[in-house]
């Protein structure tokens, strides 16, 4: 069962009561939404989803609901719990549902569960894996965003998911967060995506959402074998340029981006030396979507064939 | 009696490397830490995973290892990467 199966009137009640338990490819989720305005815009943009149905064991648990009776009324206010604990400060109403997508990525951020997991966006084409950590401005969830729909299937534009055991990448598919100008580059060119409406003035400034691609949802139990590492650098009238990256300082990128590599000892150590060995490493500088999209396609076009892990 | 520059070293464990065009990443199972080392004090290490070896040995081979002369300052900067492995958990002294 989907998402977009429930009524609108199912959903809301099931979420208001003993909540649902969403997938999201490699995690599953207890969700209860106390806020009733939160379901329109959860039910739009989760609607592809497949519900936990009966339910198995779930990853997290997260509640959203107001942080007080006086609250509820007066200046009304979201707060969110993860694993029952509020992780965050409470935020205005109006922005419930950008603290839910925070509230999802926090739950793996202080989670206790297996997978590596490291700051990356993470895309698939013909089974190679294709890694794009950069920090905030460099234009990675646009890059990522714009992939998504040119043949490129999204498995995060959040967090790469390591298989302990294979090292392959694990999908997450969700909303991919856009910011400021970000928002109207991605939504006057993909005609095909979804979008939430636009948040204002959030701590990030204004936030929207695309839907992940149904395909990607679809296909969310596919992992994939690393193939590509590129760090995308947005530069202002800069043609795309693509130049090898040094393995140590690819490999120090991941370490210090990940949310779980200390905890992981000899095994975090195996995975991502292991990820780097198997990777083309590059980084990119590009002001041109449509050119820096091309060259990765290129980059992925001379890959060498999988090696062994 | 044995002098400071006499001092063996050997690895305080066995790690697991793994050298990247002359970037040596380290992972030291006593500490759960992974350290980034550059060539030189990357190939100290290479050089004690063959056994323990006392200083004079050390910067013999890696005087011959990078080329350059084995001379009285070269013989102290080995000392202060040794020093710093030591501080690391890396290498301990051997006697």
């Amino acid at each position: 069962m989907r998402i977009g199966d429930l009524s609108r009137a199912e959903l809301a009640s099931r979420l208001r009561g003993d909540g649902l338990h969403l997938v999201t490819g490699a995690f599953t989720t207890h969700l209860r939404i106390e806020l009733p305005h939160l379901v329109d815009e959860f039910a739009r943009m989760y609607e592809h989803y497949p519900l936990d149905d009966p339910p198995g064991i779930d990853d997290f648990d997260i509640r959203l609901g107001s942080p007080s009776l006086l609250r509820k009324y007066f200046r009304p206010q979201a707060q969110s719990w993860v694993e029952g604990v509020d992780l965050m400060e409470p935020m205005r109403l109006d922005h419930a549902y950008p603290m839910l997508e925070s509230s999802l990525n926090l739950a793996v951020a202080t989670g206790d569960f297996l997978p590596l997991v490291v700051h990356s966006a993470v895309l698939e084409r013909d089974g190679r894996a294709l890694l794009m950590p950069a920090p905030s401005g460099s234009g990675k969830s646009t890059l990522c965003a714009a992939l998504a729909w040119r043949g490129w299937r999204l498995l995060s534009d959040e967090m790469a998911i390591f298989d302990l055991e294979s090292g392959d990448l694990l999908p997450n598919p969700r909303p991919v967060s856009l910011k400021n100008e970000s928002i109207r580059v991605i939504s006057s060119r993909e005609k095909e995506a979804t979008f939430s409406r636009v948040y204002e003035e959030t701590n990030k400034g204004d936030v929207a959402y695309m839907q992940a691609p149904p395909d990607a949802i679809r296909r969310a139990n596919e992992p994939a074998v690393p193939g590509l590492l590129v760090a995308p650098v947005f530069r202002q009238d800069s043609p795309p340029i693509a130049q090898p990256l040094e393995r140590a300082a690819a490999f120090r990128w991941l370490v210090d981006n990940a949310v779980n590599y200390s905890s992981m000892l000899r095994t975090g150590f195996d995975l991502l030396t292991g990820f780097i060995e198997r990777c083309e490493l590059y980084s990119l500088t590009y002001s041109n979507l449509d050119e820096a999209i091309e060259l990765i396609d290129r980059l992925h076009r001379n890959l060498p064939p999988p090696g062994p892990r | 009696m044995q002098t400071a520059e006499r001092r063996r070293w050997r690895l305080a464990s066995p790690l697991t490397t793994r050298n990247w065009d002359g970037d040596h990443i380290v992972f030291n199972p006593l500490s759960g830490h992974t350290h980034f080392l550059d060539v030189v004090a990357g190939e100290l290490l290479v050089a004690l995973a063959s056994g323990a070896t006392d200083d004079e040995g050390i910067c013999a081979h890696l005087a011959s290892f990078l080329d350059v002369p084995n001379d009285a300052e070269f013989s102290a900067e080995i000392a202060r990467i040794l020093s710093h492995l030591d501080e690391l958990g890396l290498v301990e002294p051997a006697d």
